[in-house]
Parts: C-alpha cells; structure tokens; sequence
C-alpha cells in the first residue's frame, strides 16, 4: 500500500502541492497540507516534484519520476557535499 | 593523513573559514603539510587530501592544479569558486580583452597567460569532492575533514535551504521586486517580494542568512533535484513561484543577479539557461 509522508519540521506551508495533486491525497486543513487518502495516489510524484523544502517522501512506490538518466550528471551529485 | 590546501582566483574566504572551525582546527591543522596561505612550505609533497580554492583563470593556475591532481590521492572542490565557478566566473560575461583592457589599460606582456574563460576546477582535472559554499559552513567544513581523517565516506546533504528555514508561505500581491527593505518576521521572503533563491539551493548551511532576514543568494549551488532535470534551472523554478505565490511575473531586469555563483558551472548547457545569453550581450555590447 502506498504511503505518502510530509515531513512538519521541512514543510513550510505553501500548499503548492494541494494545488498540483491530480486525485487529491494531499488536502489543505489548518492552513497545512494534510495526507487524505493515500490509497487513491496514482504515483506520478507531482507533490514532490514541486515541493520547494523536499518535505514529501513515498513509500513502498515502485516507480520514480526521472525523464531522464544522465550518468555523469548522477555521479557527480553523489561527490557534492 | 596530510592535508594540502590550493588558492587558485579566489577571496581566501575559504582558508578564513577552515580556520574557524574552533576548538576541530586543532585536529585538521596538525595535518596541513602544504599551504601557500597558512604555513611556509615552499614544495607540495605527496597529500592524502588537497583542498582547492578557487576557480581556473590563468595559465599558471591551471599548472599549478594539475600538478596538485597528480601529488593527491583524494582532490576536493573547496568552496563554491573550484566547485561551480562562484564569483570568479562572473568576469565570463565579458572576454578576456574586455578584461586586461579595463584593468591594464593595454595589453600585458609579463603577467601568466589568461585563459579566455574562468571555469570549475572539475572542466580540467578529475574531482573526488566538491564542498560547495561562499565560503563553506565551518561545521560542515569540520564534519567533513574529521570523517575523511577517520576514513569513512563524507555525509551529503541533498535538502534545499527552504527545509532549514522556518519561514512561513502566505499568499501576498506584490507590484514588484524589492531590492532593499526590512523584511517581516516569519513569513517567506519570496512571498513579501524579495529574490530569494533558497527553493532551488543546496542546504547545509542551516539557513543563516534568510533567519537573518536577507535573501538567499545561493551560494552552496543547485539542489540535486535541479541538476537532474534538463528542464529545470533557476530561473524558471523562481520565475513560476513567485507568479504562483504572489501573482507578479518576473521582468527581465529582475534576473541579473540569480546565476551569480554558478554561472561557469555546466548549467550553462540547459536549454533554459540564461548564462549565454547573458555572456553573449556582455561580449559584443
């Protein structure tokens, strides 16, 4: 079952991702993103695409948006300190 | 261990920083051998570590690293200059007559080849680390050498500044850029109008300048989200959340400062890029 995770100590409330969701897992309440109903995520990683802080994480999700491979430009991210 | 330091076009901002790791520079300064800034050696020996400061401008820089490449057995990108180009690259935008024009007021004879482009050290040499920051937070500066010493793999950090910052999003109408200004307490500085870049900067640095209330500038470079994707550059990722934050749409003038310290890096080959266009108007008016 997939899960989606937001992290409160990154998030910064901007509500970006309640705006992109497609099926709306993501919901605003309190002024701040709430994780509704994980089971209807269709996985295309939107939220986390747009998330300025990194605050949202998937689990048990097969699948990761990368349009594209560059394997010099992953090496390199992997020296950075 | 023996630790060497380098200092290619650079402010030294960055050996100022490694001497402020407090009471740690003990343990990293008994292990520096070589340093052109810090002790008197006249000759780099053969290093487990060398620390290069600093981006390539001249002939004799590029030397002198190269023969650093070959004498270390672990070679790191020291500070935002050797890792992306940083400060030293913005002289890009205008060529290398422009420059020895303005400074020399002719054409030298007796000063080192000056190379046409101040580019990362990485464009020349095979880098182990890069250690990105204008200049480099001590702790992390600490946290690194002390796991290098011991041997273990140094800890990245892939979050952006946004995630150690604290300030709040609020949905604000804007007219316009604020350049100067007392920034409110608490609340996102990219919502109340200022060009802050901590959305696409790497973290680390526990955000010391937005607590402080002054803008990002994005000194420790691009978050690895950014340099994955072809699509995404600083730019367009401010561009589209300031209009989606505040509603105003960025005006060309309002760009100038955003590359500041990547602008010899590779992320002048993005097909968004901006950096080319920039060096093309420098370059012929």
């Amino acid at each position: 079952m997939v899960e989606v995770i937001i992290d409160e100590d990154k998030c910064v409330k901007c509500r970006e991702c309640v705006v992109v969701c497609p099926t709306e897992v993501i919901v605003e309440e309190d002024n701040k993103p709430v994780v509704k109903d994980a089971n209807r995520c269709i996985g295309c990683l939107s939220c986390s695409y747009i998330c300025r802080s990194d605050a949202i994480t998937h689990k048990d999700i097969y699948l990761e948006k990368k349009l594209v491979y560059d394997p010099v430009i992953e090496e390199k991210i992997l020296k950075f300190i | 261990m023996k630790i060497a330091t380098l200092k290619l076009a650079s402010c030294s901002g960055c050996h100022v920083a490694l001497l402020d790791t407090h009471e740690k520079v003990l343990e990293i300064g008994e292990n520096i051998v070589f340093s052109p800034i810090l002790i008197d050696t006249k000759e780099m020996p053969e290093c487990d570590v060398v620390l290069v400061e600093g981006a390539v401008r001249t002939a004799e820089e590029l030397e002198l690293l190269e023969k650093a490449r070959e004498k270390a057995k672990t070679l790191v990108a020291f500070g935002t200059c050797s890792a992306l180009g940083g400060i030293s690259s913005l002289g890009n935008i205008y060529s290398k007559e422009q420059i020895l024009e303005r400074v020399y007021g002719k054409q030298p004879e007796d000063v080192p080849e000056f190379l046409d482009l101040a580019l990362p050290i990485d464009e020349y040499v095979e880098v182990d680390y890069y250690l990105p920051g204008c200049a480099p937070p001590p702790e992390l500066i600490a946290d690194f050498l002390t796991a290098i010493i011991k041997g273990e793999k140094p800890k990245s950090i892939e979050h952006p500044v946004c995630a150690e910052c604290g300030r709040e999003v609020k949905y604000i109408e804007i007219d316009g850029i604020k350049r100067f200004g007392i920034p409110q307490e608490g609340i996102c500085l990219l919502s109340q109008g200022f060009l802050c870049q901590g959305s696409v900067t790497r973290g680390g640095c526990k955000a010391l300048c937005t607590k402080a209330g002054i803008p990002c500038r994005g000194c420790r470079g691009p978050t690895p989200k950014i340099m994955r994707s072809y699509c995404r550059d600083y730019l367009n990722e401010i561009t589209e959340r300031l209009k989606r934050i505040t509603g105003y749409e960025m005006h060309p003038d309002d760009i100038a400062s955003i590359y500041a310290h990547v602008f010899g890096s590779n992320m002048k080959n993005k097909p968004v890029s901006m950096i080319k266009a920039l060096m093309r108007s420098g370059r012929h008016g």
